[in-house]
Parts: structure tokens; sequence; C-alpha cells
């Protein structure tokens, strides 16, 4: 018996470790390959850290200190606890330690499934999420997002437990608030609606089931909704006319419309039927694919562009996940149970807010920037879903065939998850992000622009602009690069290219880059050449 | 509502350390920016021993007391079932 239960306690530690582990590894690997923190975002921060340490104690919206970024506070305050506590300068500290933050939510999320689900569906779920290509991306950078996204579970964690006791609960949801609050405002206002959505579908199943509302549940959404007011009101009161009242409306509204549907889903009567199932499983295949095959041939988003037909590889893990998912909410309704429900709540939540990113009113810029964050937020409630329905078909459905298909499932998500991860890190495709990852050459040229541009301008893509303005304060114009470099503008006054622009052009705002004509390169080439180490070059006008 | 509480498994407690010391740690950073301190080594190692440090010992004290009560219940569930029986 003693060996029996060292095995299932072994095999308890793997269901965690395998799964952090392989979060962690992910989320730090860009780093480890380039030796530069991950993502154009990382260097506003990396830099608001350094400084925050240079002048502290300091009020931390001093303009003079910290110029004109000084919104999401809480990487910039972990990066600089952390590197007064390390001796690491903020660069290396924050490169590192922040995507670790990162990788932890992954931990949080198996708590939660697990007090939901058990242990099996938890591994699973957890592993998809530990693997899916947006997640891993966008939180391998040293970002808001990313120290976000644990705190973002972790709320939802202490909002569904129930084992801790109510005030216990209301004090770690409010520190966790404030704190998601100063880090990422976009997170928190996406975690209210969640929450919102979450608390009335609980009131409304305990009133099916003729039990005690609790309303008092609603009180940990009010808890993080104030919390963000505030911050609204006493620090970034410019949000304000960054979004209207008809954003804001019109986003509500899209949250009125799936917060009926989703509960008639969780309510209705069951239907039974291997062929319906079928049916239904095979109807979301298509209908997620055709969707994908709509984006190479259209931008499905104002701004977007349109996708070569290759990355329909990239959204196979979307296309396989469908008829799992359908399966993973016919197993959610078996267990007739209100806390077992919640995912679909949460998903209808993100869900409305990617709609009013795709169909509403938003600006292209504002549009395309939540669709794309929007997917990171759907993937932990739809990894529940589909790891219930990989369960279902390992445990319940009892034929040797449904568990060979399970299988292979499950192994062509996850390695199509790796395999993207890959593309965009290693072999730098050109819609996945490769910007994101900077390299040593590069840097080593920015800071040598650093020395001669004193009051100059420095034409370059977005990646440089970030790097050279955020990091190194030197002024960038973006488009004056492409212009000059299509034949439209005069000479600027430095030009700072680099290898990655043969391949997948001029990175301008939105995420993508464009192409540049044939030849660009005896457009730089009429400008002096100052400086180059074989990846970047500079020229001078 | 010590008593009504269910216990945390190791795992959930993990968890719930892990997240709130992520949650913390820049109200800790927070804090000491407008304190006369700063954000430094030793205040940062000073502010995080007075976090941690009454904390460990409530903690300890409220394990304890749990505990107690713990025994206490059992011990009356057990007189109880010799009685019934």
């Amino acid at each position: 018996m003693p060996y029996r239960k060292s095995k299932v306690y072994t095999r308890s530690i793997f269901y965690v470790i395998l799964p952090v582990t392989v979060a962690v590894l992910s989320r730090v690997y860009p780093y480890l390959i380039s030796g530069l923190p991950f993502s154009v975002d990382s260097w506003p921060s990396i830099r608001y850290a350094e400084l925050l340490l240079g002048h502290t104690p300091v009020p931390l919206n001093d303009a003079s200190v910290f110029g004109g970024s000084y919104d999401e506070l809480g990487d910039k305050l972990f990066g600089a606890v952390v590197s007064a506590l390390t001796g690491l300068q903020p660069v290396y500290a924050m490169a590192f330690f922040v995507p670790v933050a990162g990788a932890f939510s992954i931990l949080v999320f198996y708590v939660l499934v697990d007090g939901l689900y058990g242990k099996g569906v938890s591994f699973i779920a957890s592993l998809f999420l530990a693997t899916a290509f947006s997640d891993v991306i966008l939180t391998a950078g040293v970002k808001g997002e990313t120290y976000a996204h644990p705190l973002y579970l972790l709320l939802i964690f202490l909002f569904l437990n129930q084992k801790l006791g109510w005030w216990k609960k209301t004090l770690l949801f409010t520190v966790a608030s404030v704190s998601l609050v100063l880090t990422h405002y976009y997170t928190a206002i996406l975690t209210v609606a969640i929450l919102a959505s979450m608390s009335l579908g609980k009131i409304i199943f305990r009133a099916k089931e003729g039990v005690s509302l609790e309303i008092r549940n609603l009180i940990l959404p009010a808890i993080l909704a104030g919390s963000t007011l505030m911050y609204f009101l006493l620090y970034a009161n410019w949000a304000f006319n960054f979004v209207s009242v008809i954003d804001w409306l019109s986003a509500a509204s899209y949250q009125a419309v799936l917060f009926p549907l989703t509960l008639w889903l969780a309510l209705k009567h069951q239907t039974q039927g291997k062929a319906r199932t079928a049916f239904m499983c095979s109807t979301f295949s298509v209908a997620v694919f055709a969707f994908t095959w709509l984006a190479t041939r259209k931008p499905l988003v104002p701004g977007a562009p349109v996708l070569p037909a290759n990355y329909i590889l990239y959204a196979g893990p979307f296309i396989a996940a469908a008829p799992l998912c359908v399966l993973g909410y016919g197993m959610m309704r078996k267990m007739c149970s209100g806390e077992h429900v919640m995912p679909l709540f949460w998903l209808a939540a993100v869900l409305g807010l990617e709609g009013y990113a795709i169909f509403g009113n938003a600006g292209p810029g504002l549009g395309l920037t939540l669709a794309y964050r929007g997917v990171n937020f759907i993937l932990p409630p739809l990894a529940i879903l589909l790891a219930l329905g990989v369960h279902r078909l390992y445990e319940h459905e009892g034929s040797r065939k449904a568990f060979k298909v399970g299988a292979a499932l499950t192994l062509f998500i996850l390695s199509t998850n790796v395999y993207s991860f890959y593309a965009a890190v290693n072999l730098q495709e050109r819609y996945m992000g490769y910007f994101w990852l900077y390299r040593i050459p590069e840097y080593c040229a920015a800071a040598w622009v650093k020395g001669l541009a004193g009051n100059m301008t420095v034409a370059g893509d977005v990646k440089t602009f970030y790097l050279l303005k955020y990091y190194f304060d030197v002024n960038v114009d973006v488009f004056q690069g492409l212009k000059y470099l299509t034949g439209n503008a005069r000479k600027p006054q430095i030009l700072f290219v680099y290898d990655q622009m043969f391949k997948n052009g001029y990175v301008v705002y939105g995420g993508y880059s464009v192409d540049l004509p044939e030849n660009w390169t005896e457009e730089a080439s009429s400008l002096n050449q100052v400086y180059s180490n074989g990846l970047a070059n500079i020229y001078v006008g | 509502m010590g008593v009504a509480e269910v216990r945390l498994k190791f795992i959930e407690k993990a968890a719930l350390s892990v997240g709130i010391i992520l949650a913390v740690t820049p109200l800790i950073g927070l804090t000491l920016n407008y304190s006369p301190f700063g954000i430094r080594f030793s205040s940062v190692l000073a502010s995080l021993w007075l976090l941690i440090a009454p904390s460990a010992a409530v903690a300890i004290i409220r394990k304890r007391q749990t505990e107690k009560k713990t025994c206490l219940t059992g011990r009356a569930r057990s007189t109880l079932g010799q009685f019934s029986m």
C-alpha cells in the first residue's frame, strides 16, 4: 500500500511539474537564444525600471524623469524590486524573471481546473495552455500583459474557490485586484466582465437549484471594478479620451447578447445521440476552418493583413480543437452543476470582446490589437473545454478507436503549437511576430546610433523605433524610412536597416510588415554607409 | 470561519503563495518608492522580512489553533461513535 500511495503521489507531482516546466522553458527560450528581452514592448518597461532605480524615491508619473510613458506599472515595479534584490541589471533581471512570472500562470491554472474537474483534466488543460502558441508568445515578453496573466488567473481561481473562507478570499482578492489594475488595465477590465458574467450565471444557477443565491459573490467583481475605476480617475484619466462612451456601449452590448446565449447553452435540456454529436463536431471544425480560410482571402479585422495560404497550418490547433470542445461541452453539461459550467461564461465574456474587436466600431488599430490580444484570453477556457473533450474520449467513450482519435488530435495540437512557436522565433515567419526577437548585433547598432544621433531623427521601422525611442531615447520616424525606401521621400538624416527587411519587409504599426520594392537596397546605398555589423546597417543622408 | 473551511491541498497552497507573491511584489515596490528609503537592496530585504516574518508567525499560530480544534472535534466524534455503538 505505501508503494501504491507513493506512486500516486509521484504521478500527481508529475502532473503539475511537467506543464509548469514546459511553460517556463518555452517562455524563457527566446531570451536564452538571443540574450536580449523578447518583444518590442520590453524596452519601455526596462527603461522605466532603470530610471526608477536610478531616481527612487520619485513620483511614478514624473514626466521629467520618465518621459510620457508611465502607465502599467506592475511589471516595472516587479523588475525594479527583483533587480535591487538580485543585483542584476534590469535588462537581464526583467528579461528572465518577468517571463518566469508569466509562466507561473500555468500553476494557478492547474489548481483552478483541478478544483473543478480533477487532476486528469487539469493536467491536459495545463499542457495545452503551456504550449499554446499565442499564450507563449504574448507571455514571453517583458510587458504588463505577461505579468498580468498569473494575476488574472489568480483572481478567477479565488472567485471560484469554495475552500477559502469569505473574508480571507476577499482580502486576497483585493490585494490581487489592486496589483492587476496597476499592471494591465485592459486585463483588469476584461476580468471584470468575466467575473460579472460568472457571478450572474452562478446566481441564476443557484436560483434554479433553489438554494441560497449568495449575492455576495457580486462583491468580488465590484472590488475589481472599483479598483479599476479608482486607477483611471486618480492616475490614468487620459484613458477616458482614448476610449469613447460609444465604444464602451458597443463593447457592453456584445456582452449583453452573448450572456443570455451562454445561459441558454448552460441550462438547455441535454440532447443525446452519437450522430448529433458527430454532426456538431464536424460542423464546428468546418466553421473554424472556413473562418481561417477566409483570413487567407481577405482581412477579417480592419487593418489586418491577408495571410498566406500555408498559415492555415498554424490555425490547425484551433481546427482540431473544435470537435474536442464540442465533446467537452457535452461532458461539462453532464456534470449538472453551476460550478462546472462557469468556463462557458468565462469564454462568452472573452468572445464578446473579440466580437466587438472584429465586428464592432473599434478603429483599425484598436480593433486589430484587441483581436490578437483577445485570443490570449480565450485560451484558458478553451483549454478546459478541450481537455474535457479529450478526457471524454479517453475515459467515457470506451472504444479503442475513440482513444486513438483523442490521442492523435492531442498530439497534433501540441506538436503544431510547438512548431508555430519554432516558426515564429527560429524561422522568423512573417506574420507570427518575428520582429519581437532582437539580436545582439541589432542592439549594438542601436547603441552605436545613440552616440551618433544627438538631436537628429533616425528613419527606421517599428522594431527599430521601440528599441531606439523607448530604450535609447533617440528620435525615430517610422514612416520616413518606408517612404524613402519606396522612393517617395527625401533623404533621411540617419537610416537604420537590418537583414530581416530582405525577407519580411518593413514593420509598421499594427504588428505586421509591408513589402519593400526590389530596388530598396539601391535607395539605401545612395546614402553614406557609416556602420555595419553584418545584420544591421546604418546610413547617413 | 476557520472551522467551516475545507483544508487546501498542498498544490493549492503553493499556487496561492506564488500568485500572492506576484501580487504583493509590485505593491512593495510601490510602497518603498513612496517612502524615504526608495527601492534598494537593503530596503527591499527589510520590507520582505517585515512582511514574511509576521505572516509566518500568524500562520503558525492559526495552524496550531486549527489543529487543536480538529483534534477536539475528532475526539468528540470518536466519543460519540462509542456511544452510538
